[in-house]
């Protein structure tokens, strides 16, 4: 295989005839033991598959980067190795689909039933010890609540709850809410913003919560 | 101590976490993998770039990006030390797809 500079990559590729020919050959291959060594070495949850199901996959995933490296040639910004920018492809083709495999059901009956539930357990003050930094979890329980309820509407609580408490993918999340993973991610952004202002206004520091909590533990 | 008891301590530490290392402005996704190539190389020779700290930022409330982020450092790595991209690739490198 032929060693090229980030310039010689874009000639090549955004040329034609044998030159370009070559040129989408190696990168596939790059893209294919790329995308392979991640599937096998880079995962802890693939390690029951077999080498052969592994290529496969590999070979599935550079195909679709290698056509989207195509389509984004003029976004290359020269800022790192042609090969790292598209690799970055490679990676985001297999993590997008396996995470895709591991969506779990959802549907939006369950939804209060279950941000009740979870926020109830993770909120419950606990039994016992002392009565005086009961009463301050209480307190501060309340005051969360209070701000998960008034400051956030109701998508902003659901995006908070899948990704934060319930481990979901912000793909998964967004699919569920019907936007994009960026888009929710400023939504939660939004959220975050407001949590975190509402708690300082009431004087209370990740410390000052953390420590209250820490007993309980 | 109950093993759901860990994990609910995890989740909410966590969670406080980020909550408070939230800023007042945020790259988005978008953005984030724009200089993501850039940021994984600096990772991997130890160079510090001057938008590290909003990079870093990102990657701790994105855990999507954060996959994105750790699988790519990992295959640069293993490209760095098996040398694939560069000529003398061919025979060192992992023996697929013959
Ligand atoms: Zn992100």
């Amino acid at each position: 295989m032929v060693k090229r500079s980030n310039e010689a990559w874009l000639d090549a590729l955004q040329g034609a005839g044998q030159s370009q020919q070559e040129a989408l050959l190696d990168l596939r291959d790059y893209l294919v033991r790329t995308a392979f060594v991640y599937l096998r070495d880079g995962r802890s949850d693939l390690l029951l598959l077999s080498t052969d199901t592994l290529y496969e996959m590999a070979e599935d995933y550079a195909q679709n980067a290698l056509l989207a490296i195509q389509d984004n040639l003029d976004k290359f910004r020269g800022d790192a190795q042609f090969t790292t920018w598209a690799y970055r492809f490679a990676i985001n083709e297999a993590a997008t689909d396996l995470r895709r495999r591991q969506h779990r059901d959802f549907s939006w009956e369950d939804v209060a039933g279950q941000e009740t539930a979870v926020f109830a357990s993770l909120l419950d003050p606990g039994t016992g010890g002392d009565p005086d930094v009961k009463a301050e979890r209480e307190e501060f329980l309340q005051l969360l609540w209070q701000i998960l309820e008034n400051d956030l509407n109701e998508r902003q609580r659901l995006a908070l709850l899948g990704v934060y408490f319930q481990g979901r993918s912000m793909q998964e999340m967004a699919e569920i809410l019907e936007t994009t993973p960026n888009t929710l991610y400023k939504m939660l952004h939004d959220a975050r913003k407001k949590i975190k202002a509402s708690l300082l206004n009431q004087h209370y520091s990740a410390g000052d919560i953390l420590g209250l909590f820490d007993a309980m533990w | 101590m109950s093993g759901k008891e860990n994990l609910e301590q995890k989740i909410f530490t966590r969670w406080i976490e980020t909550l408070f290392e939230t800023q007042e402005h945020e790259i988005d996704c978008k953005q984030f993998q724009n200089y993501l190539p850039a940021f994984v190389e600096a990772e991997v020779t130890g160079e510090r770039l001057g938008y590290t700290a909003v990079l870093t930022a990102h990657l701790h409330q994105c855990p999507d990006c954060e996959e994105i982020y750790q699988g790519l450092l990992f295959v640069v790595k293993a490209d760095l030390a098996e040398n694939w991209s560069s000529d003398t690739a061919a025979d060192t490198a992992v023996p697929i797809g013959d």
